[in-house]
């Protein structure tokens, strides 16, 4: 697996380096137990010092349910203005990602269209695999329909976090 | 939803501070919050009514990234960490995997853009 380390936020897209977001595969590599819940890995959770984003990966990655799928160097991962069907969550590899004003790398942790997705809104950045990259994916109609079922507290909560990843100011017509 | 409870706020108070243990989420009823960058006291984003913030109490012993600060005169309710983690472990895998990985695409979001 990858072995890129801390979240590196030091660079904007006009220098050389770019900035780039992974979680710390390294530390979670360190607390890879059974069920990420138990009193023992949150014990151990503390123990390592993993961040949140470090905690909510190591989660997703014990989830057996959600499908694989795998990406070549070089293939496209999403398309700006392309529709969503499948959002990825990045298990492994680097990935370049793009719009129109910024450029950025990905490492493992990502999620590439998820907020997009859940709100009918197309991709907002082409992701380019620049390594092998394993995914894991989540369905967009099944989760639709899965949020549209559940508990009005926790619909809230999604709401609020699709709004604030894309900007939005207005409750997606989909989501109200 | 259980363990949650009616809290109110005056312009200016602080909710919690970036750094403070996480053991509460909030959704709000009327009013207005900010949230503060950790690094600058910047303020990065404003929530209204029906937004909610403070998901990081989702992660037992999770840590506050930033500040949150009434702008004018809130209502909130107020959900204890503990209720939410059992709420959302008597979800469907696809349920919690969704609502874990949109909390993760917001921290990505706020780590590059902020």
């Amino acid at each position: 697996m990858d072995t890129k380390t801390d979240t590196d936020t030091s660079a904007n897209s006009n220098t050389s380096k770019l900035a780039h977001f992974s979680v710390n595969v390294d530390k979670i590599k360190l607390v890879d137990v059974g069920n990420p819940l138990s009193p023992d890995a949150v014990s151990m959770y503390d123990g390592h010092g993993l961040s949140a984003q470090d905690r909510l990966f190591f989660c997703l990655r014990q989830n057996t349910t959600l499908g694989h799928c795998v990406f070549n160097p070089g293939e496209k991962i999403a398309v700006r203005g392309d529709r969503v069907h499948f959002a990825q969550i990045v298990i492994s590899g680097d990935m370049t990602a793009s719009d129109e004003k910024n450029n950025f790398t990905y490492g493992p942790g990502s999620v590439i269209g998820l907020a997009e997705g859940m709100a009918n809104l197309p991709y907002s950045f082409t992701v380019t695999a620049t390594t092998a990259v394993n995914t894991r994916f989540i369905p967009i109609h099944d989760a639709q329909q899965k949020l549209m079922q559940t508990n009005a507290g926790l619909r809230s909560i999604c709401r609020t976090a699709i709004m604030r990843t894309l900007n939005l100011q207005k409750i997606p017509e989909n989501l109200q | 939803m259980n363990g949650f409870a009616k809290v109110k706020f005056k312009a200016g108070d602080v909710v919690f501070w970036a750094g403070d243990v996480a053991d509460k989420l909030y959704i709000m009823k009327k009013g207005a919050i900010r949230i503060l960058d950790s690094r600058s006291s910047h303020p990065f984003a404003t929530l209204v009514q029906g937004e909610s913030f403070g998901e990081q109490c989702i992660l037992s012993t999770g840590i506050r990234s930033a500040s949150a600060m009434a702008m004018e005169d809130t209502e909130c309710i107020e959900i204890g960490g503990e209720g939410l983690r059992q709420l959302l472990a008597a979800q469907s895998p696809l349920m919690r995997s969704l609502f874990e990985a949109l909390l993760l695409q917001l921290h990505m979001h706020n780590t590059l853009l902020r």
